[in-house]
């Protein structure tokens, strides 16, 4: 192809994938400000660890591929690194962490060809791997250091990070997802658990366990808009895959008020929220038509829903938002537009004269 | 009557009209000599009938219509033919073209007989086609060859939404000759027998818009009516009922100022694939257009001159010119004071769907609205990456296709999925390439594969032909054969009926 000539348009927008990157890890800021306020430092050298694994797993990677190092720019492992660790609990061990990064990259996006070919959201795959891998080390969730009173200083924090101190009895707890199926399983109604444990103002601000970046629903929402004002993501994902998991808890939970917990629950605790602002609406691995993104999200939301409710895990914004990025291609290939001048079945409209 | 339908897609670029839009029309210096291009329009080159060293004047037929869909070509000055030979012309090839250069001595016309509203609907597209009037919106197509199909078209749409960046030649057209361009929209009439004429004409020339509502309230005898609010578009059409004219504002958009997505937006319609407007009953003209008709038509002046706005950041005083066709870019540029080392890129056309253009000695011609000198900071810098798949491109297109698998196939040499996803309705608009933030040179990617598949259809038309010569080859030998065949036969019988008398 002759490329001596520039093409048009002679106009952009300047956006740029680094920028839209960036934009990301800016939406990212508060809810890690909060969480690493929240757990302390050994929460600070975890997300460290993982963005560096990712990073460091990015530049090899491209070095094998023969591909220029200037690609590590576009800042998008760094950005894959910081949303694996947020989606990771806040103390996990350095391992975790560096196995994470790791795979995310290089199983995660590289093995497909390098960033816009991966089929699986890297982040999500990770973390899912992790979590079948190591459920014990996925599952230990402690509590922020101002409801445990326990904040660990600078050796204690690189020893429960780097090295195998144990943690003194009662920092960690369950999440409340968690706390709840192991309740629903001792027999406490719905109604009961959501009025003696579910505090819609905890959820809200972010004091109860959970990941590293997901506990305050307030600061994921906050920087969820500010992605939809700098036009990063439209509010077709995130809206829909949220009310897709919470009409229907809503529902469930009216008619059957001893079983399900309503929709400020479903929506406000766990990682609904965060997965639907920052995860399920990577770029590269949702649909790409306005229509496939509502299909995309509707699955994402009433999948999440129909496994915290019914499978054996309590969270499943991983699983779900994986099911549906193995889903995407089809969507991508049934959910094209309506062309100008053709039909639905793409034949020419019919010459009639109006 | 009608109804807006929004377009799909669309973006909102910079407008930089401001650079433009508060300078009046200024008449081009007349240039010491003129390129005149014998292939401006869309179809066949002319046929040049004018020799070297003849002496021409200004509105002489030089070269004639080639073809059916093909157009005449005037002299835009008077003096002497000097050359008549290859020249670099205003298109993205770079390729030289056949041009007639003349030398300027003076400024004598030779014009047509006048005609007026009373003259045939035939004799008046014979006027189009004696004055080589073609779109000046872009496409340049024959304008006598649009109005034939006259029996077909129930709607005139006079575009004049002008959505390219930094352009604004139509817009002062309208603030200043909003007369001529109603008497044109009114010989089109004559011709047509439209049962409606919308015009339509983006919210950003508001001014345009005002001088235009005055001068069409003025003809009505001041009187419109049914203006219509249309909600949540919060734009109006105006019903001039004695004129049977309406002025609708539309949204600013790009790239609302295509002919298939303005009679989207104006009347829902969509112009069924492959066709062209009138095979709906539609016919789109721009506004230029309508005011060379009334030219032509009344004052019997054939399409030698043109209004082309003159601007970009590497120009110093950007503005709209009036200029003769034919006249090389040079001097208009010199006009409007462009300072050489600050250019960048220099476009024929808008900033979305002009060319680059290597030299400034290209002349300027009949589709050429807009001359850009773009310095360095106002052209896109960023190198492409690979697509990310982040659907910006899809949402961005206002025909509903899907560039990023457009361009993959393309890159893969595999036109025909290129085809499936939509590659023949491309307008090459260029808003995907806009969005990317790859930078992808995407509507490089469209033309390279439309031309490959122009290309292959061309070579297998050659290939039928070909067969086609063979097989009406085989088909006479035969019937020489069975000719012959049968005066043996014939022959023979008759032989043995000599012989053999019953
Ligand atoms: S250039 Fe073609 S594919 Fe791109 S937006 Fe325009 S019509 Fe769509
Ligand atoms: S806008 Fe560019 S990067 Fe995004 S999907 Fe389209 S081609 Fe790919």
């Amino acid at each position: 192809m002759q490329e001596t000539l520039a093409c048009s348009p002679h106009a952009h927008n300047s956006m740029t994938v680094r920028r839209i990157m960036l934009n990301v890890c800016l939406a990212l800021l508060p809810c890690t400000a909060w969480g690493i306020y929240s757990y302390g430092l050994p929460a600070l050298l975890m997300l460290l660890t993982t963005v560096f694994a990712a990073v460091a797993t990015e530049a090899f990677c491209l070095k094998l591929l023969k591909q220029p190092l200037t690609r590590l720019q576009d800042s998008s492992a760094v950005l894959t690194g910081w949303l694996l660790a947020l989606s990771l609990p806040p103390w996990a061990p350095w391992w975790i962490a560096v196995v994470g990064g790791f795979f995310a990259i290089a199983i995660g996006k590289q093995i497909y060809g390098g960033i816009g070919q991966n089929l699986f959201n890297p982040a999500m795959l990770a973390r899912v791997a992790l979590l079948i891998s190591f459920p014990l080390q996925m599952t230990t969730w402690p509590l922020p250091t101002f409801v445990s009173g326990y904040s660990p200083g600078i050796f204690e924090s690189f020893g429960i990070i780097f090295g195998n101190t144990a943690l003194p009895d009662g920092v960690t707890g369950p999440t409340i997802l968690g706390n709840f199926n192991t309740e629903a399983s001792l027999g406490t109604s719905a109604t009961d658990f959501f009025a003696s444990s579910f505090s819609l103002k905890d959820s809200f601000f972010g004091t109860t366990p959970g990941s590293l970046g997901e506990t305050s629903a307030l600061l994921v929402l906050l920087g969820g808009i500010w992605l939809i004002v700098s036009r990063v993501i439209t509010w077709h994902i995130p809206v829909i895959m949220t009310l897709s998991a919470g009409v229907p808890a809503l529902l469930l939970s009216l008619f059957l008020p001893e079983k399900f917990l309503g929709f400020n629950f479903h929506v406000f605790s766990g990682g609904l929220l965060f997965g639907a602002f920052f995860i399920a609406t990577d770029l590269v691995t949702s649909p790409a038509s306005k229509v496939g993104q509502i299909i995309y999200a509707f699955g994402c939301g009433f999948i999440d829903f129909i496994i915290r409710v019914w499978a054996g895990f309590p969270e499943g914004i991983g699983f779900s938002v994986l099911f549906m990025n193995a889903l995407t291609p089809l969507i991508d290939l049934y959910c094209r537009p309506k062309i100008y001048g053709r039909n639905l079945n793409r034949q020419p409209m019919k010459k009639n004269l109006v | 009557m009608f109804s807006f339908a929004k377009i799909k897609g669309g973006i909102h670029p910079d407008e930089n009209k401001h650079l433009s839009n508060h300078k009046p029309i200024a008449k081009a210096l007349l240039p010491d000599h003129v390129i005149i291009p014998l292939s401006q329009h869309l179809g066949a080159p002319a046929n040049p009938i004018v020799k070297v060293g003849d002496s021409v004047k200004t509105g002489q037929v030089i070269a004639e219509a080639g073809g059916f869909v093909s157009a005449y070509i005037h002299s835009s000055v008077s003096g002497e033919v000097k050359d008549i030979g290859e020249y670099p012309v205003p298109h993205a090839s770079g390729l030289k073209n056949l041009c007639i250069k003349i030398k300027r001595h003076g400024d004598e016309w030779h014009y047509l007989p006048r005609l007026s509203l009373e003259s045939s609907a035939d004799i008046l597209i014979e006027r189009l086609r004696e004055a080589g009037l073609t779109g000046m919106g872009g496409a340049s197509f024959p304008s006598n060859i649009k109005y034939l199909a006259k029996d077909k078209i129930h709607t005139l749409i006079v575009n004049a939404a002008e959505c390219e960046p930094y352009i604004t030649a139509d817009d002062m057209l309208m603030r200043e000759r909003a007369e001529q361009i109603i008497s044109g929209i009114k010989i089109a009439q004559k011709i047509l027998k439209p049962k409606s004429v919308i015009i339509g004409v983006e919210d950003n020339k508001t001014e345009a818009i005002k001088i235009l509502k005055k001068a069409l309230a003025k003809e009505n005898g001041d009187k419109s009516s049914g203006i219509r609010r249309v909600w949540p578009l919060a734009n109006s059409t105006t019903f001039y009922e004695n004129l049977q004219i309406s002025l609708a504002v539309v949204p600013t958009k790009y790239p609302t100022g295509g002919e298939k997505q303005l009679i989207q937006v104006l009347t829902g319609v969509e112009v069924p694939s492959g066709e062209l407007p009138s095979s709906v009953g539609f016919l789109c003209q721009n506004i230029a257009t309508v005011a060379a008709i009334s030219d032509a038509v009344l004052e019997g002046m054939p399409l030698v001159k043109r209004i082309v706005t003159v601007t970009g950041r590497a120009v110093n005083s950007p503005g709209n010119f009036e200029a003769r066709l034919g006249t090389p870019l040079s001097e208009l540029l010199d006009q409007a004071g462009a300072d050489q080392d600050k250019v960048s890129r220099l476009i024929a056309g808008g900033p979305m769907m002009g060319q680059v253009m290597k030299t400034t000695d290209v002349p300027l011609v009949k589709g050429c609205g807009g001359i850009l000198a773009l310095n360095e900071q106002e052209i896109p810098q960023a190198e492409s990456s690979p697509c990310v798949k982040c659907g910006k491109c899809v949402n961005a297109c206002p025909m509903g296709l899907v560039p990023l698998e457009m361009a993959r196939h393309t890159k893969y040499k595999d036109y025909d999925g290129a085809v499936d996803f939509g590659l023949t309705d491309c307008i090459l608009c260029g808003s995907c390439a806009y969005v990317c933030p790859s930078h992808l040179p995407l509507v490089q990617y469209f033309q390279f594969a439309k031309g490959e598949l122009k290309k292959q259809s061309d070579q297998d038309r050659r290939l039928d032909y070909t067969r086609q010569l063979s097989e009406v080859k085989r088909a006479r030998l035969k019937k020489e054969a069975d000719a012959k065949a049968a005066a043996k036969a014939a022959k023979a019988k008759k032989r043995k009926r000599t012989t053999n008398p019953a």
